[in-house]
């Protein structure tokens, strides 16, 4: 017999009688041998996929942020290009006033145009407003729903109870997080109740714009809607002594921000024209001239020139226009009539 | 493992799909500590592609469960073009409405920027109970569990609504046996 036969007959021997056990034990350690062998080849490889997964996923992200840095600084202009112009409209002999807090930029942007605001004590938000309006939750609604879209702000739920009763908006923005809830409840200020909870994030950087729209769409409903601009003007001087000034200081110190916050967009129109009108200024609208007419002091001299003005007086005529520009008061341009 | 995938030669079934599990997971987790740490979704999203990429290729049986998984895959591709080009969309004001019934689901609408991730938790919650591969199902948690970090990111106040809709979703399926 044959050498190499010997280990095949050995081996057929083998398979012949039941193998012993020592032998059966190297048969399954040479397989667990190959098996191991194996796996321990793709191992490494399986670690130099993911190192060049992570590599390329990393530089993928690497070049997404660069990206949209890019794309996000074009919408931060926005604002930027927005305080220009505001700060822009503003002459070189008007005084210099503290630019708008965060705060403020807020809370103008957030005020239901018509609307009573209602001082409210709060510690926890930044800005909280509570105003209350004759038109209906749906208008009220759908005014707040074109801020939201002219500014592009990003939401979260928003919603309307079904029968109009009670609506409510959730709003994040990288520097300003807004719930506002709107509700019917009549009271003496309004049928409709808004209320803005606002908390300030990142300090004071403010990256959103603050866009308002131009005017209030009523929505057909069967509560009192809020009265067009042609009756506005009758109800606010229904209601004002004829032989008032708005501002009867306007003519004797400079006129800051807090003599401004708080009046109508008509009675802003009217303060910054009575400082014409105490001098006979023809007015071309016909609101203001009705309004003026019913003045007594007021005096219509056809001989009017602007050099009658003082410095101070054209300061302060300014300083209203560039705030009236400021809250966009939807009277800046707009002649209601005579009632 | 079927026929098809024990013919087919690609690294993807020379390696045991554990270990590529495992690969993505780790991925993804890297992923989600660089998210989270430099507050960017950019990471998570990116690094969750590796996963519904392997989830898309992996998931085989059914027909909806083969559409989600690659609806997952393309709305997670769309939700980072979205955030690289920073665009909004109001899908409230498109559609007209406040919320949208989505796989037995009542998703909240509003920018397109949240809806997207929330619609990625919500189809990996959907592969979690419809799929039947335990490696699948291992991906659709990976899938889910980073779609929640996203949305946390992008915005942390709707985080928790998003989490109450998830755990309520889960809940109902319970009760209904799924």
């Amino acid at each position: 017999m044959s050498e190499s036969t010997t280990p095949k007959s050995e081996s057929n021997t083998k398979l012949e009688e039941e193998p012993l056990p020592h032998q059966s034990q190297e048969i399954e350690d040479s397989e667990h041998k190959k098996h191991s062998q194996s796996s321990a080849g793709q191992f490494p490889s399986l670690i130099w996929i993911g190192i060049g997964v992570l590599a390329f996923l990393t530089i993928a992200v690497l070049v997404g942020l660069q990206l949209q840095k890019y794309f996000n600084h074009d919408s931060s202009s926005k604002f930027s290009i927005q305080q220009d112009s505001i700060s822009n409209s503003k002459p070189t002999t008007t005084p210099t006033t503290q630019p708008l807090s965060k705060e403020d930029v807020l809370r103008q942007a957030f005020s239901y145009p018509e609307s009573t605001d209602v001082p409210d004590a709060n510690e926890v938000f930044c800005v909280r407003l509570v105003m209350y309006t004759n038109d209906s939750v749906t208008t009220v609604y759908r005014y707040y729903e074109e801020l939201i879209d002219l500014n592009g702000w990003y939401t979260g739920p928003v919603g309307m109870q079904t029968g109009d009763e009670s609506a409510f908006f959730h709003i994040y923005q990288d520097d300003f997080n807004a719930d506002l809830y709107l509700t019917t409840e009549a009271s003496e200020h309004g049928n409709t109740k808004i209320e803005v909870d606002i908390s300030c994030k990142n300090e004071d950087a403010i990256t959103s714009t603050f866009n308002r729209p131009t005017t209030v769409t009523n929505v057909g409903d069967t509560t009192q809607p809020t009265p067009p601009p042609d009756h506005l003007s009758t109800e606010i001087t229904a209601d004002l002594p004829q032989s008032e000034y708005i501002l009867p200081f306007s003519n004797s110190r400079k006129i800051t921000k807090e003599d401004l916050v708080g009046l109508s967009p008509w009675e802003l129109k009217v303060a910054r024209n009575e400082i014409y009108a105490r001098h006979g200024r023809p007015f071309v609208h016909q609101d203001l001239t009705c309004y003026f007419a019913k003045q007594d002091w007021y005096t219509l001299d056809n001989n009017y020139t602007e050099d009658r003005l003082s410095s101070l007086e054209t300061t302060n005529a300014v300083f209203i226009l560039d705030y009236e520009k400021e809250i966009n008061s939807p009277l800046l341009n707009e002649d209601s009539g005579c009632s | 493992m079927s026929v098809a995938h024990s013919k087919n030669k690609n690294i993807l079934t020379s390696v045991p799909p554990f270990k590529l599990c495992l690969l993505v997971t780790i991925v993804a987790l890297i992923g989600a500590v660089l998210a989270l740490v430099t507050k960017e979704p950019l990471w998570i999203l990116f690094f969750l592609l590796p996963a519904a990429i392997y989830e898309a290729i992996r998931t085989q049986e059914g027909a909806s469960t083969k559409f989600s998984a690659i609806l997952l895959l393309v709305i997670l591709i769309l939700e980072i073009i979205l955030i690289i080009f920073n665009i909004t969309f109001d899908l409230a004001a498109f559609f007209g409405v406040t919320e949208k019934y989505i796989y037995g689901y009542n998703l909240p609408l509003g920018d397109i920027k949240i809806f997207g991730p929330l619609l990625l938790a919500t189809l990996s919650t959907l592969l979690i109970f419809r799929t039947r591969g335990r490696y699948t199902r291992w991906l659709s948690v990976i899938i889910a569990v980073g779609s929640l970090i996203t949305i946390f990111l992008i915005n942390p106040q709707f985080f928790q609504e998003a989490l109450k809709l998830i755990i309520n979703g889960l809940f109902e399926r319970f009760a209904s046996g799924y």
